[in-house]
């Protein structure tokens, strides 16, 4: 398990822990806007330490299809 | 609840810095099956900038951002899908697939990847944001 991925359990956890302590119910925690970054980048590293093959990477590059009509 | 949000952001606060302070003497590992590392380091930008541009189609969703935002997004979805294409017709060359002059496309690309950049950064600046997601 790399760095970045353990960090990132640990800072679900952590979020998680916090929600529980503040009264929320676990099965409407929304997942932070700080965590979901943590997610893009350690998916973003992960792909490559990992030893992803360009050709799996080069399928999860999808075209923008835009929020406005 | 507001609480909870201020906790929230400290403990990411320390484990970004803590996850960048760990990678950050971590040597660069090209994807196996590349033509090269800019071809593996290309493949890797577009796919942090697509993170990035859903990261902002979901602020609008949430409504964290305004929805006049999309306009924006989309400007810069509009220039991922230009280096995307630029990419893959460098790529396409690169490999034989295609006829073409693959240094001049490589350029072209650098431009367009660049010009993504620019963009990415000026939408989440007019957030007041820093862009979440950067190599």
């Amino acid at each position: 398990m790399t760095t970045a991925l353990y960090l990132l359990l640990i800072q679900i956890a952590a979020e998680i822990a916090a929600a529980k302590l503040s009264g929320k119910p676990a099965d409407i925690i929304k997942i932070s806007e700080g965590t979901l970054k943590l997610v893009q980048v350690a998916v973003a590293i992960q792909s490559a330490e990992a030893g992803l093959p360009i050709e799996d990477v080069l399928k999860t590059l999808l075209p923008y299809v835009p929020v406005t009509k | 609840m507001r609480k909870t949000i201020r906790y929230g952001a400290w403990v990411s606060l320390a484990f970004t810095i803590a996850l960048l302070t760990a990678c950050a003497h971590k040597p660069y590992v090209v994807h196996p099956g590349s033509l090269s590392t800019f071809d593996s380091r290309a493949a890797d930008s577009l796919a942090i900038y697509q993170a990035d541009l859903t990261q902002a189609k979901q602020n609008i969703n949430d409504g964290a951002w305004p929805a006049s935002f999309g306009e924006y997004v989309d400007k810069a979805g509009q220039g991922y899908n230009t280096a995307l294409a630029s990419y893959k017709t460098w790529r396409d060359v690169a490999t034989g697939v295609k006829a073409g002059d693959p240094a001049a496309l490589q350029a072209q690309f650098a431009i367009d990847l660049t010009n993504l950049s620019d963009q990415i950064s000026e939408l989440f600046a007019k957030a007041g944001q820093k862009v979440p997601v950067q190599k």
